[in-house]
């Protein structure tokens, strides 16, 4: 028996931060933050570390333009995690904008659960990345016995799936037998659907027309109740993994059908009970060499050279340029116009070109790459006019070299002649 | 992954993980005595939650992955699982968010009619037209603007006067001042005398009118009303009793 990502790798890490920090960013910036200024501060109840400050400031806090700020610096912050510049700084500044953020928009009223396990991820991720900036900084001479990359994971899937432990566990002592025997939950489901319907649809009614369907939502609810409880065994065992995600999932498309409430951000989150790091892995080595061909005298051409060989840490892909040796033996003479040249995979399935080459490369690095596939539901007519526009004009834009780039003594062996 | 040794035995990680366990319980007694809140009913609901955190700690993986983290690794978690169980058992949202109570559908109802709450604004043109606040502040969606405006309206309907409690009123010296001090600094502030509840609400509602009418200049609307919905859950597919319980004038705040 193992734990859940106890084999997680960079790219796992990297994958799951970009998640989490990105659903922040698309989060945030749907929401029209500064309406909020035009609430009385009356209605003002300070939350969290929102409460500390005098009551005095209160009205700088909840103006427009604190709340601009505060929107564009977490977007720009936000932005710089999910990109990877100065990672631990822009997490750590990021982490405290985010809990102003989120206490502030709680204190007009209900201080509600969304987001909470988003930005306990978000919490954990910094934390875990500065302390491995800790412990490299001061463990120089000894050799550490633990996988980095898989300790931020554990402890986000531990701290959502206590989450639950706690709703259940609530729910059984405070609430006891009481809460399923009785009409608790058709109680629970009149009073939320009656609220203001963002959805549309109404089939709260059917409970009540339709028994079994009644006896099915009040046994389906304590069956979710012990897999609540239950959910931190979802790190060990994974028939039960798989069972626990099926049940949550199953209680909050109920939720959302019968009470017009949409968990989105933890549905979101239950991503990371599967096992990432299998999924994400760059693809397998293969007997013949998977070769990318590439315009060795355009400055774009060899930037994205240079970003495979950066990301290729397990040697997926060679490189060669479209006016070299490999080039002409490989795939014969190319056309005179460098504008009909593109970028050219040949891989072991045959030889793909084009924004279809380009996603392919993506996914063989695996990680962040593998969402490259969604792409490819896209028609390649499409795909293709995005491709051949910026083909078109990559000379212009990015300029041209004036000799085909040759290999270093470190790139010998990825850089084919 | 290089294969790692156990730092000490599994019996003896076991027993520090109780005395850990332990700690907690006697931090939340505390916390309960000083707020003074359900101590039973929390410490019966932490065992559970620490038999189940017990559970994983037992497990061989678990142990192997804590036991060689370095330091401030485990400090981390250990901190991190601590302020999620105080939060979760102590029940003060507000004071300590992010580290919150999970109590959603937690408690038995045992009544057969729900009240909900509607809004409705009158145009200057005498129309009656619907207004769903959410719409307006997006960002106090999922509850939080419409839940509290349910329990202001509930309070002002039920002439519910929340005053403080007069345990609150004398501060005490020394040690327990400094308890006196943390409790009013946890507790809620009360919701005040009804006269400023219904001055808090109005000012609410206004600014929910004043938002619609940017958003519809064409149709503006000079007051908006609280309509309140009965229904009986027993009879769900009876007509439910409707009646106006607020009114409040834009006009009057030009």
């Amino acid at each position: 028996m193992t734990i859940l990502h106890w084999n997680a790798t960079h790219q796992t890490r990297r994958f799951v931060t970009i998640w989490v920090f990105g659903l922040w960013f698309f989060f945030i910036v749907k929401d029209p933050l500064s309406l909020i200024s035009r609430l009385p501060v009356s209605a003002v109840d300070p939350v969290g570390i929102l409460g500390l400050p005098p009551q005095s400031l209160l009205p700088f806090l909840f103006n427009a333009v604190s709340l601009w700020i505060l929107k564009i610096a977490l977007l720009c912050f936000l932005g710089g995690v999910i990109l990877g510049y100065r990672p631990r700084i822009c997490a750590a500044i990021t982490c405290i904008l985010l809990t102003v953020y989120t206490s502030l928009v709680r204190s007009f009223g209900l201080v509600d659960h969304t987001e909470i396990g988003l930005i306990f991820a978000a919490y954990l991720l910094t934390l875990f990345l500065l302390a491995d900036g800790w412990v490299k900084k001061h463990s120089q001479n000894k050799q550490e016995n633990y996988n980095p990359h898989s300790v931020p994971l554990i402890a986000i899937v531990l701290s959502l799936s206590f989450l639950y432990t706690f709703i259940g566990s609530h729910r059984l002592v405070h609430g006891g037998w009481e809460t399923f025997t009785s009409d608790t939950l058709f109680y629970w489901i009149v009073q939320t659907s009656s609220r203001v319907n963002l959805y549309g649809w109404q089939f709260e009614g059917a409970v009540f027309q339709y028994p079994v369907l009644a006896y099915t939502l009040k046994i389906g609810f304590f069956v979710c109740t012990i897999f609540e409880i239950l959910a931190p065994l979802a790190l060990f065992y994974r028939n039960f993994r798989y069972a626990f995600i099926a049940v949550i999932a199953g209680f909050h498309i109920s939720i959302l059908l019968f009470m017009h409430i949409l968990f989105l951000e933890n549905m979101l989150l239950l991503i990371l009970f599967f096992d990432l790091t299998h999924w994400l892995a760059p693809a397998k080595a293969v007997k013949e060499d998977r070769i990318i061909f590439f315009d060795g005298v355009c400055v774009l051409c060899n930037g994205f050279a240079d970003w495979v060989l950066k990301n290729d840490t397990t040697g997926v892909y060679k490189l060669a340029a479209i006016q070299g040796e490999t080039a002409k033996r490989v795939l014969g003479e190319q056309a005179k116009d460098p504008m009909e040249w593109s970028i050219i995979l040949k891989d072991e399935t045959g030889i793909s070109t084009r924004s279809k080459a380009i996603l392919k490369i993506l996914y063989g690095l695996g990680g962040v790459g593998k969402l490259a596939a969604i792409f490819l539901v896209l028609p390649a007519w499409l795909r293709d006019a995005v491709y051949k526009f910026v083909a078109r004009n990559r000379y212009r834009w990015f300029g041209k070299k004036d000799n085909c780039r040759i290999s270093t003594q470190k790139e010998t062996g990825r850089i084919l002649p | 992954m290089k294969s790692e040794q156990s730092a000490y035995p599994s019996g003896k990680f076991l027993f520090r993980v109780i005395v850990y366990f332990l700690f907690i319980l006697a931090v939340i007694t505390l916390l309960d005595r000083i707020i003074w809140a359900d101590i039973v009913d929390d410490i019966l609901e932490g065992l559970l939650c620490l038999a189940v955190a017990f559970f994983v700690a037992s497990r061989k993986p678990f142990q192997r992955f804590f036991l060689n983290l370095p330091r401030p690794h485990k400090i981390i978690l250990l901190v991190f699982f601590s302020f999620m169980v105080i939060g979760q058992l102590i029940d003060l949202p507000r004071r300590t968010f992010p580290f919150i109570s999970w109590t959603m559908y937690g408690r038995a109802q045992g009544a057969n009619e729900v009240y909900s709450y509607s809004y409705r604004g009158i145009t200057q043109q005498g129309e009656v037209v619907s207004v769903n606040p959410v719409v307006l502040f997006p960002t106090l969606s999922h509850g939080r603007m419409a839940l509290a405006l349910e329990k202001r309206i509930d309070n002002l309907l039920h002439a519910k006067e929340v005053n403080v409690d007069s345990r609150m009123t004398q501060r005490p010296g020394g040690v327990k001042g400094i308890v006196f001090d943390f409790r009013m600094g946890m507790l809620p502030k009360p919701a005040g005398d009804l006269r400023r509840q219904e001055k808090e609400l109005t000012e609410f509602l206004i600014t929910i009118g004043r938002m619609y009418n940017q958003k519809f200049p064409h149709s503006p609307l000079e007051a908006i009303e609280v309509i309140q919905t009965k229904r009986d859950i027993a009879d769900f597919f009876k007509d439910p009793q409707v009646k106006k319980v607020y009114h409040a004038a834009l006009e009057r705040e030009r």
